[in-house]
């Protein structure tokens, strides 16, 4: 009967005013700090601007697809036009260029503006979204070309700094869940509450989500709480879809939660090292993942290696949907923090049983 | 009296460390039992073989006329288990610490609203069961304590040193509350290194020492077998007697 079990793990988390201040008020006080910070950054991306930028054609390369990237271009305030093919650095500096980009067969190169790298990124962000969208065959432009149609969408809609580090730095503190745990866990650790579970019959999976089920509810409470104060104090807008929004924020959340137990228990139930390792990973995680640069402008950072990381899959999702109501990433936000949840609850469980067996 | 708990040739080995070895007793139903014995005797280790905390490297238990290896699941609802840590929430009202252990054992609504009262009632936490337990006194703690563990009125209880460090009045309450139980019918195990606890309120004494039970008995057994007249020696006396005055670092 771990309902009671639940619930009481629940009141004695939520009773802890650090989970409060680190789920609610450190996301906030972030949102501050790096959308004050990013403001230049980002205005540039606020489609007040027009950025120019060349391109060149080399090959047999589909015009129906470099033309619908033209009309996207066009849409998010970038102005393309197509010049012969040249030096890049000659051909980027006498027609006063951000970017230019030459579109070969399968590939595409983008030369940068050095003087101009925000609005530089922003091109190659928005032909990047472009190529993954038509890759994934979403808008129905095919690769080959021959029967192609194309179905226009706004790709990258202006985000400014608060909206898009409003929503970021409340999905990065909810992967910090797993300290919403830490009294619970030092409170059984010295007090031995382990041993009496054993005693009572409960079993591993039942002292798993006894603690996996408090955890996420506090922590997404904690969330939706922070997401509701940085609309109301810095009018940060999540879009116009809150279920989905908050589908996937729970979801994030539930995996966060997930991870940090399972690290516990791989970690022999040590607190300390617990939130040492789950906060240098969730670092990672953040960084790679947009919580600190912009995913967007991040430098030296592939597309592959942006993927590798959950929170990055989730922060596109919110991000898009704040923006245009849709994002391609919802699915693999969805799907990634499904698995990641099941996986490490999994091992978490799995784990416990052979500790159970070789302590005993 | 028939026999409620039966370990044979219980035995754990810790490498090369052998903690309890070859340990064959019988607990009958309805008396307290007292296991005494210096540190490292084995006590803990065969309480936690006894409890399924710790599987034996040997041996067998036997509860309630069961092997409780294989019916360990059953035979856990008729255990209640007091450790000497108090295993209790600071931060959880006395009434939410009883009901999370209570309900463990698979007691829900109505019955578990009644159990958490009784339970409280009957260490007299009745009237602070709205208290953070972080508030109590040491005594309180270890009281509520007990009620975590009585709530799902066991038939078997087993008090792992339940006085450790608590004022007299506490401890002379706790040991009425443990005669109260038997009395009820409950069958007790207590470990204590306080001998006249010990002497006060067991039935039974076993006296370990290296893994091994050295001497059972009633508190007057144990007094015969080191002299003729009972009344000239203590229970202490008799523990250094059979067990050496080596301290026993562990």
């Amino acid at each position: 009967m771990i309902r009671y079990l639940i619930k009481n793990n629940f009141k004695l988390m939520s009773r802890s005013f650090y989970n409060v201040l680190l789920l609610i008020i450190m996301p906030l006080v972030l949102i501050a700090v790096l959308s004050s910070a990013f403001e230049s950054l980002l205005a540039k991306y606020d489609g007040d601007q027009q950025i120019k930028a060349g391109y060149s054609a080399e090959g047999d390369v589909s015009r129906e697809i470099i033309d619908a990237l033209v009309s996207v271009a066009e849409e998010n305030s970038m102005s393309f036009t197509e010049y012969p093919l040249s030096d890049p650095a000659n051909l980027i500096r006498e027609n006063e260029l951000s970017a230019y980009i030459v579109f070969g067969n399968d590939t595409y190169t983008v030369y940068r503006n050095s003087d101009e790298k925000e609005a530089a990124k922003a091109v190659e962000y928005m032909v990047g979204t472009f190529y993954d969208t038509a890759a994934a065959g979403a808008l129905g432009v095919q690769e080959d070309a021959s029967a192609v149609t194309v179905r226009q969408a706004d790709y990258i809609e202006p985000v400014d700094s608060k909206d898009y580090y409003g929503i970021v730095e409340v999905i990065y503190f909810g992967w910090c869940a797993i300290v919403c745990g830490a009294a619970l866990f030092m409170n059984e650790k010295k007090y031995r509450i382990r041993k009496k579970f054993i005693v009572s019959g409960l079993s591993e999976s039942g002292m798993y989500f006894a603690k996996l089920v408090p955890i996420a509810m506090v922590a997404i409470l904690g969330s939706i709480i922070s997401a509701a104060a940085s609309h109301i104090l810095f009018k940060v807008n999540w879009g116009d879809k809150p279920l989905l929004s908050l589908v996937i924020l729970t979801l994030s959340v539930t995996a966060a939660s997930a991870f940090g137990l399972m690290i516990h228990n791989l970690f022999g139930e040590n607190v300390v090292v617990t939130i040492i390792v789950v906060f240098v990973i969730v670092w990672f995680n953040g960084y790679f993942g947009g919580a600190f640069e912009t995913y967007m402008f991040q430098e030296g950072v592939s597309l592959e290696l942006h993927r590798l990381w959950p929170i990055y899959h989730t922060n596109r999702a919110l991000v898009e949907i704040s923006t245009t109501g849709q994002s391609l990433y919802t699915g693999s936000a969805l799907i990634y923090n499904a698995a990641l949840a099941a996986g490490c609850s999994l091992v978490a469980v799995i784990s416990g049983m052979i500790r159970r067996k070789v302590k005993a | 009296m028939q026999t409620i708990l039966r370990t044979r040739d219980l035995t754990k080995r810790y490498g090369d460390k052998i903690v309890v070895d070859n340990l064959s007793i019988e607990i009958r139903e309805g008396e307290v039992f007292g296991l005494l014995g210096p540190n490292g005797a084995g006590k803990s280790t065969t309480m936690n073989m006894i409890c399924g905390i710790v599987n034996p490297t040997l041996g067998e238990v036997e509860f309630m006329g069961k092997d409780f290896k294989k019916n360990r699941k059953e035979l856990l609802k008729e255990l209640g288990y007091i450790p000497q840590e108090l295993a209790i929430h600071g931060n959880l009202k006395a009434w939410e610490n009883v009901e999370l252990f209570t309900s463990l054992y698979g007691i829900k609504g109505a019955q578990l609203k009644r159990a958490v009262d009784d339970s409280l009632e009957y260490v007299g936490l009745l009237d602070r069961r709205g208290d953070y337990a972080k508030t109590f006194s040491g005594g309180m703690k270890r009281r509520l304590n007990i009620a975590c563990a009585i709530g799902h009125e066991p038939r078997l209880l087993i008090f792992d040193e339940p006085t450790v460090g608590i004022d007299p009045q506490s401890r002379n309450f706790i040991l009425e509350k443990i005669k109260q139980s038997n009395q009820n019918g409950a069958t007790v195990i207590y470990t204590s290194h306080y001998m006249e606890e010990v002497e006060a309120i067991c039935t039974r004494i076993a006296i370990m020492d290296n893994g091994k039970i050295i001497a059972t008995g009633t508190s007057e057994e144990l007094k015969k077998m080191v002299v003729s007249d009972p009344e000239t020696i203590t229970l202490e006396e008799v523990f250094l007697t059979l067990t050496g005055k080596k301290l026993r670092d562990v």
